[in-house]
């Protein structure tokens, strides 16, 4: 996996293929490499669905290996919805084959002409490039129809629904799953938008004929990769609590802490959550024939993921994740999970991030638009956005937008990047993150990798308190490491109570690669990957002020705690103090 | 008797519907200004090493709780439980998490409390892995819901209840499905003893 693939989509006489190796970028892989490419190769005042804007496509270090978990693809540019520095990441079976077949990653260059379409082939064989007007505003589930008339469902789908073609800000770029379905998305910040400039509408990977990347020592790779897997199953929350009821297992929990963004943020508690919860979804699931235990990749030992039947038992959706249900479901007030379920196709079809746009069918509904739990009014707002209507298209461009357009103060977002489904009213940690991440509010930024395990910033002593800012330092660091592995991020869980699982991570690293790295290696990673996004982002004229909560939550009490958000500028400033 | 007792035998298929309950909430008779600890073990009957092994987070009130053995209860309050839950909200909501600063402006911090020995009801909820591991054991033992409660319940899903029981009875008398579905079940009042019993479980 030492070639780079360069797609210039501007030159001369159709679009130009390139083949680099990557040794510009040694070691790098996923948010690392995307990162690095962007900081690198991209000017920061680029505008995001310019010529000058690249989208970087790239597996994982250890996908395409026999590592568990090694699924991720991290897809990287200059983001149209928050204006700095993106990677937004994705599960599915295209990081497996990318690896396989030997790419650290595919970079698309340049801008095909406008009204032009086309369709990149990749095999063991070559590249080939063909316009593909054919599938023109295709929504991806129909895209994929007509590619497995062609292809086969052996192969690997990374697509844009109509809300790239359009180059909506809060397009998604799909991934196909194990059942050759486009279910799993690099949501946020609209790469989906940057691929569509580019002028592609699909990539089609096909690995026929080609084995799993090999490890330069066997031996270690195999007992570390047991370990590793041993470790995951034995964890009460990635052997026992994700595979029973997926990441909405979170529904119950948030809600009763009081942090749970019902009605456009309005309050902390949701009536009816226990409607839409991960206990209850499940249960569904299993009574209409679905699944509640199923993995989005081949080498997925969590299975977080599932499917999701309509009455008839019938393919509705795949399991909506925590964040969909809450930002289709309690955020617009909607507590019937199969209006939240319809919801999740509609925007994986259109190829839209879930998050964004319930937060802008929240501010809709604000407005007056439509009323809160309406979930037939939720359906015909997105489908308006896959018609193109000039409605659709101002939902389609994200949460930050649509308040604009339609007069609404309370604008739930950071760097135009709307808030995930947790209140910082309530959990003010999570405000640190989400103010001073480089990619925009994003729950993933500081996941929970325990700084105790990597010694970042210092040990953290639980029965001292510590600062939220030098937590969210130290997990953020740690998380944009994780993200440069390719590894899934929900690894995280394990490894933050077992050291031996985190050990065992790096053992898998160190013996395919046949390096020594340490923990101390992996968190100079994460700084390193941090300072080049911070360094291009203020390149892009980001400020401190970028680094602020939007101004009524330190002013509007959140009930049922009644908190406002209480961290100090000056607190926010020191994030990054390193 | 203190509260009207509903008992249903049914097959195992519909427990879930009952399960539901008590992710929204049950009331467990106890004593004011007992520790939290001596609450989950004497009067929900959940055994020490369960506590230390599966329950990772408890809300009171919405709070998390740090110190079982030091927070007591009052009347009114509502406590959820919870196994060890993804993601860093999830991580920090844990009982003692490293990541207990984040969510220090909800933390419940144990206060000066009395004794009193007044009996009250007190809330409690499950979730998730509690859910499933000690949910039937509550129903078999009886969940205290306010009446409106089941009257909804049984508004929603009458027939499927109906149609999987093999017996319905209120206070030992059998209640037959028009009193089950009108004035019967309206004629309670306040709170009711909801007991499942399934039929053709395991006896091992």
């Amino acid at each position: 996996m030492d070639k780079i693939l360069r797609i210039n989509m501007s030159a001369k006489g159709g679009p130009s293929v390139k083949e680099d190796t990557s040794a510009k970028y040694p070691g790098l892989g996923g948010r690392a490499l995307t990162t690095s490419i962007i900081a690198d190769e991209v000017p920061p005042m680029a505008h995001p669905l310019g010529e000058e804007n690249k989208l970087v496509i790239a597996p994982g270090l250890l996908s395409g290996s026999a590592a568990a978990m090694s699924g991720r693809i991290s897809i990287g540019c200059k983001s149209p919805l928050t204006g700095g520095i993106k990677e937004a990441n994705s599960g599915g079976q295209a990081a497996q084959v990318l690896g396989r077949l030997g790419y650290a990653a595919i970079v698309l260059e340049g801008k095909a002409p406008e009204g032009e379409l086309y369709k990149v082939m990749i095999n063991k064989d070559g590249v080939k490039i063909e316009k593909a007007s054919e599938y023109k505003m295709l929504p991806n589930y129909d895209l994929i129809d007509k590619i497995k008339a062609v292809y086969g469902d052996k192969v690997a789908c990374i697509s844009i629904g109509p809300a790239g073609e359009m180059k909506l800000a809060a397009a998604s770029i799909a991934c196909t799953d194990m059942e050759f379905r486009p279910t799993r998305h690099a949501g946020r910040g609209g790469v989906g938008a940057v691929m569509g400039s580019k002028g592609v509408k699909v990539i089609i990977l096909d690995d026929a004929g080609l084995e799993n990347r090999k490890p330069a020592n066997p031996e270690k790779f195999q007992e570390a990769n047991k370990k590793f897997v041993e470790g995951l199953r034995t964890h009460a929350v990635t052997g026992s609590g994700l595979p029973a009821y997926g990441t909405n297992v979170l529904v119950n929990l948030i809600n009763e802490a009081g942090g749970f963004p019902t009605n456009n943020f309005k309050e902390g508690k949701f009536a009816n959550a226990s409607a839409i919860s991960g206990e209850t979804i499940a249960d569904l699931e299993t009574k209409r024939g679905g699944n509640p235990t199923h993995g989005c990749h081949r080498g997925c030992v969590i299975r977080c993921s599932g499917t999701y039947n309509d009455k008839n038992g019938k393919f509705l959706s795949k399991q909506p994740e925590y964040e969909t249900v809450w930002a289709h479901g309690a955020n617009c007030g909607i507590d019937d999970p199969d209006v939240i379920a319809t919801l999740d196709f509609l925007d994986d079809n259109y190829g839209l991030d879930t998050i964004d746009m319930g937060a802008a069918i929240a501010i809709a509904m604000d407005a007056g638009l439509a009323k809160f739990g309406d979930g037939q009014a939720a359906i015909n707002l997105i489908k308006e956005v896959g018609k193109g209507t000039p409605l659709g298209r101002i939902i389609g461009s994200g949460a930050a937008v649509t308040a604009r357009v339609l007069g609404v103060e309370r604008a739930p977002v950071v760097k135009g990047q709307a808030m995930p489904a947790y209140d910082p009213r309530a959990i003010q940690g999570i405000g640190v993150t989400y103010a001073t991440s480089t990619q925009g509010a994003d729950h993933t930024a500081g996941y929970c990798i325990t700084a105790n395990v990597l010694k970042v910033g210092g040990f953290v002593d639980p029965l001292k308190p510590e600062g939220q800012v030098d937590l969210s330092r130290n997990l953020q660091i740690a998380t944009a490491a994780i993200d440069s592995t390719g590894m899934c991020l929900f690894i995280a869980f394990a490894v933050l109570d077992q050291p031996e699982t985190f050990q065992a991570m790096i053992d898998l690293l160190n013996a395919f690669y046949g390096l020594s790295m340490t923990a101390d290696d992996f968190a100079a990673l994460g700084k390193k990957v941090l300072t080049m996004e911070r360094d291009f982002n203020k390149k892009a004229g980001f400020t401190a002020l970028d680094d602020r909560l939007p101004r009524y939550f330190y002013l509007e009490k959140l009930p049922p705690h009644n908190g406002v958000f209480t961290v100090t500028d000056k607190e926010l400033d020191s994030v990054f103090n390193w | 008797m203190k509260y009207d007792v509903i008992l249903f035998k049914c097959s195992g298929v519909i427990i879930n519907l009952f399960m539901q309950e008590l992710q929204k909430g049950v009331f467990i008779s106890s004593c004011e200004g007992k520790t939290l600890y001596f609450f989950l073990t004497e009067h929900c009957g959940i055994s020490a090493e369960y506590i230390t092994e599966k329950i990772k987070t408890i809300l009171v009130d919405g709070k998390p709780v740090d110190d079982l053995f030091n927070t007591t209860i009052k009347d009114g309050e509502v406590c959820a439980l919870s196994g060890a839950m993804p993601g860093i909200v999830g991580a920090m909501m844990r009982i003692g998490s490293p990541y207990a600063a984040m969510r220090e402006s909800i933390t419940l911090r144990p206060g000066d409390s009395v004794e009193s020995g007044k009996e009250i009801n007190f809330g409690l909820k499950l979730f998730n892995v509690i859910l499933s591991d000690l949910g039937p054991d509550f129903l078999k033992r009886g969940i205290l819901i306010e009446q409106k409660r089941a009257v909804e319940l049984f508004r929603r899903h009458g027939d499927e209840i109906y149609s999987n029981c093999s017996e319905i009875s209120i206070n030992g008398s059998l209640a037959d499905r028009h009193f089950v579905y009108g004035d019967g079940m309206n004629s309670l009042s306040g709170l009711v003893v909801l007991k499942v019993g399934i039929e053709n479980e395991s006896k091992s």
